[in-house]
């Protein structure tokens, strides 16, 4: 029995993200809240732009003796023109102003460091759910249930919408004619990208982004006119069975993509009695009876069930719908249904 | 005394696989056990516990080796008890991260460049740096300088300039105006400062800083005028890369601890491995973020980062561009087919090629690996290159190691990425770390130093044959060299070497036999002077000798007319 990664393709799942702060901020939601991605769910601190005052230069003294100078005390706020350090000449007073509002945050070295006062920038993108636990400063965690499935990768931003089909099988390659004003504000489930011109297409019709199983590694250094999500990866495999048939039974749910870390979860809430639990991609054994999806080599995407491992070539033997296959152990992932 | 420990563990925490190896007494020697592999999903769920994939490693060795290593508290057991658990555990890491370090030198000169030089021990990235003079002008500079530290604050800021004979106060007053930029950082977020010069003024540079920022010191990197003496800094950055990043790492901490604190970086583990032989090897390893060359009479080591199999598929791709990939198959795959290998590569580092096309292509990323990574050492060791500047430094034996290398289908193949990539010159051994074993050993190098030596030599370095590979080039077809070895039965062959030539000489594995290189002029068989002979001993090997008269550096396969035909015929030459 060999471990290897698991892949959530789970139409009744609970799903549960922990949530931290970048860095300092607050958090707005509170516990018992509904988010979606598209809500500000904390707020994290954006600090000010940065200036030097040359206070040795300015007042023409030894950069050691420059705090017997200050005017004003280090970590002070000052506002635009205000004298931060003075020094009497013999026929002049030497002055150094504050070239903008801001905060003076160090002195030393001859210099002042003047800090513009900090402002605020909204974090969104947590997943869709409930909000149960908030750390305030620090964490938020957020639960829900519904349909999950994990992808390989994505190209763009994180979108919404409602699902809708395009392609009757994962192996139909998209093409512009498969698109029409029925798209209009949906996540287009097609089968396999080859023709950008549909996305193309896809965007003029008002569609959100594109789910397929794999698209032309080319792809990847476009600037594409629709997010687009690949469930397998870069090539041409059609999207594994399990997902395109659990795409097709929530056609017309709004579903969320976001992407977290390596991977892209899609979100379909949905009062569900959950089955599974998720919280990320993870690991799981390779036992006999499993589901697993093939992620690499000839065999990509399929979805078979492992029959059995050998240990000696580290390999595992899989039953397909119609054969029986033998894949390195390292290629498969088990599924999380 | 304490008794050396007989039983070891070696979890090796990369970036595509976590491995757990034991080692063990078997009869008189210390022998490889059995290895348990899980996936690095810390790679891609960033919320995962490192420990996690780890204890599936330790698991699934038990499972392989029939031995009970972990307690059901969820810990190794050590010592070894009734046969149970090892009696040492140590670890070794190259997915911790990137130290990012910010250089304040004194001036743009030498000891700036070698300061920059160390950085390329552990995977690191540079975000800024800054002159005494630039300081001291109190302007744009500076506040550039003070504006990347808060915002991307470093975990080390490293001042470095002046000899030992020449030490230079204004190094005192810069300490000074690096803590000022450096306390616009939140205290808990707060780089340390590492001082790496002249010795007279640590205590004047540690009081100036003192209240703002913690102080590490190491010996100066420019003592003199002449020597650069790195050795100290690379240790300390390496120190650096495993306590400064590890503490980001969820369950790094747990890790550490099974480890008892001996985790090291995979550039460190690598040299401790091939320290011990007596040896002055040249030792790569391909994996799936980077790759790591060592040479250990230097005690050299270099991290390239983004250069690799898995995660550095892509990155490498984009650096080197399809053509230079292309340019090592003697298939014609499409820039497309090049590029989905890399990308899925980096989506999943752990999976294993199935097809021919597949390998062909990864076989070509090892190749570019090696060679992005030998350009890059060639600049980061600047000490003693001597008069064979921009070639590979010479070397008694050139190690290939890495999962791809030691999976590679044949001999052939596995010389034939090391022959391009790292184009040795002279007459030097070839070997691979058949086993992959290399990184895992040198983690516990410093516990049972001659049980690694044992495992080493017999489980994981298998030597290939000998190279001879003279530098220069000529016009194809004339002669380049003769070659003589006398056997040890008493027979004798003679080969006269045409330029542009590969062939190969058979040498059983295990003879050593003498051998005489007779170069023509231009070609020098690294002895310091075109058309000098050389009378050295070689070893055999599966692949014998390996005569290369393709000169040094090797064509630019970019413009070889025919390359396709002249891979394979290489290929052939090389018996793959």
């Amino acid at each position: 029995m060999a471990v290897v990664p698991s892949v959530a393709i789970c139409r009744a799942c609970a799903y549960r993200e922990r949530i931290e702060l970048p860095g300092p901020g607050r958090v707005v939601a509170n516990v018992g809240d509904n988010v979606t991605p598209a809500d500000a769910v904390a707020f994290v601190v954006e600090r000010g732009p940065l200036r030097t005052l040359n206070l040795a230069g300015s007042l023409r003294v030894e950069p050691r003796r420059v705090r017997e100078f200050l005017a004003i005390k280090e970590g002070q706020s000052v506002r635009a023109d205000e004298v931060v350090a003075q020094r009497e000449a013999m026929l002049r007073v030497l002055q150094v102003r504050a070239p903008a509002d801001g905060r003076v945050m160090a002195v030393g070295a001859g210099v002042a460091l003047l800090e513009g006062f900090p402002s605020e920038r909204p974090l969104r993108g947590s997943i869709p759910g409930r909000v149960v636990e908030v750390v305030a400063g620090e964490s938020l965690t957020v639960e829900g249930t519904g349909a999950v499935i994990v992808a390989s990768t994505m190209i763009g931003a994180d979108f919404a919408g409602p699902l809708k089909m395009v392609a009757p099988v994962p192996e139909r390659v998209l093409r512009p004619e498969h698109i029409d004003a029925t798209c209009h504000g949906a996540i287009i489930v097609g089968g396999v990208g080859d023709d950008p011109a549909a996305l193309r297409r896809a965007s003029e019709f008002g569609a959100q982004g594109a789910m397929l199983g794999s698209a032309p590694s080319s792809w990847a250094g476009m600037a594409l006119p629709l997010p687009v999500v690949l469930c397998e990866g870069y090539g041409s495999a059609p999207m594994n069975r399990l997902a395109f048939d659990v795409f097709n039974d929530l056609a017309g749910s709004l579903t969320y993509v976001i992407r977290r870390g390596a991977r892209v979860w899609v979100i379909a809430p949905a009062p569900v009695e959950a089955r599974t639990h998720f919280s990320g991609p993870a690991l799981a054994p390779l036992e006999a009876g499993a589901t697993v999806r093939v992620a690499g080599g000839p065999y990509a995407a399929t979805t078979a069930e492992v029959v059995d491992y050998l240990p000696s070539t580290g390999e595992a033997i899989l039953k397909g719908a119609r054969e029986r296959i033998l894949v390195p152990a390292a290629n498969v992932e088990v599924v999380v249904m | 005394m304490s008794r050396e420990p007989e039983s070891m563990l070696a979890l090796d925490i990369g970036s595509a696989y976590v491995k757990a190896v034991l080692i063990d007494r078997v009869g008189d020697v210390h022998r490889f056990i059995a290895r348990g592999t899980a996936p690095q999903m810390a790679a891609v769920n960033q919320q995962m516990s490192l420990a996690d994939p780890v204890l599936a490693a330790l698991h699934d060795l038990e499972r392989l080796s029939g031995r009970r290593l972990v307690g059901g508290d969820e810990l190794p057991i050590i010592p070894e008890e009734l046969g149970a658990g090892v009696d040492a555990v140590a670890g070794t890491s190259g997915m911790l991260g990137v130290l990012n370090v910010a250089i304040a030198a004194l001036r743009d000169d030498a000891s700036l460049r070698l300061a920059e030089a160390a950085l390329h021990s552990v995977p690191s990235n540079l975000i800024a740096r800054i002159t005494g003079k630039e300081i001291a002008g109190r302007g744009n500079a500076f506040e550039q300088f003070a504006e990347k530290l808060r915002d991307k604050p470093p975990h080390i800021v490293l001042l470095v300039g002046g000899t030992d004979h020449k030490p230079d106060r204004v190094l005192v007053t810069m300490a000074e105006a690096v803590a000022v930029a450096a306390s616009l950082i939140r205290p808990q977020d707060r780089p340390a400062l590492l001082y790496a010069g002249p010795p007279v003024l640590r205590a004047m540079v540690a009081a100036s800083v003192a209240d703002r920022m913690p102080v590490r010191v190491v010996d100066n990197v420019t003592p003199d005028d002449r020597d650069a003496n790195l050795g100290p800094l690379r240790a300390e950055l390496d120190s650096l890369y495993v306590g400064v990043l590890g503490k980001g790492r969820q369950g790094f901490d747990l890790v550490k601890r099974w480890c008892g604190g001996h985790v090291s970086s995979v550039g460190q583990a690598l040299l401790r491995a091939y320290s011990h032989r007596g040896l002055d090897i040249l030792a790569a390893d391909v994996g799936a973020s980077g790759t790591v060359l060592v040479r250990s009479a230097k005690a050299q080591v270099l991290i390239q980062a983004d250069c690799g199999v898995g995660q550095g598929a892509w990155p490498l791709l984009e650096r080197s561009g399809a053509a230079a990939l292309r340019c090592w198959l003697a298939s014609d795959p499409s820039d497309e087919a090049i590029g989905n290998w890399a990308l899925n590569r980096q989506i999943r580092p752990w999976v294993r090629c199935t097809t021919v096309e597949e390998c062909a292509i990864e076989l070509a990323f090892v190749r570019e690996a090696l060679a992005t990574s030998l350009e890059a050492a060639l600049k980061a060791w600047p000490e003693g290159r001597g008069a064979y500047s921009g070639l590979a430094p010479k070397a008694d034996m050139v190690v290939g190691g890495g999962a791809v290398m030691a999976g590679c289908r044949s001999q052939a193949e596995a010389a034939g990425a090391m022959i391009s990539g790292l184009q040795p010159i002279g007459v030097v051994r070839l070997a691979r770390d058949s086993g992959d074993l290399a990184p895992s050993l040198g983690a516990l190098a410093d516990a049972n130093p001659a049980a690694v030596r044992s495992v080493l030599e017999r489980d994981a370095i298998s030597v290939l044959g000998t190279l001879v590979a003279p530098v220069g080039q000529g016009k194809t077809g004339r002669p380049a060299f003769r070659l003589e070895v006398a056997m040890p039965g008493g027979e004798s062959v003679s080969v006269d070497v045409a330029a542009g030539s590969l062939m190969r000489v058979p040498l059983p594995s295990g003879v050593v036999a003498r051998a005489v290189v007779r170069p023509v002029k231009p070609y020098d068989v690294v002895v310091g002077a075109p058309g000098q002979g050389l009378e050295v001993e070689v070893e055999g090997g599966p692949l014998g000798i390996i005569v290369d008269a393709r000169g040094r550096p090797l064509p630019d396969l970019r413009r070889l007319p025919g390359r396709s035909e002249q891979l394979r015929r290489w290929a052939a030459a090389l018996g793959g």
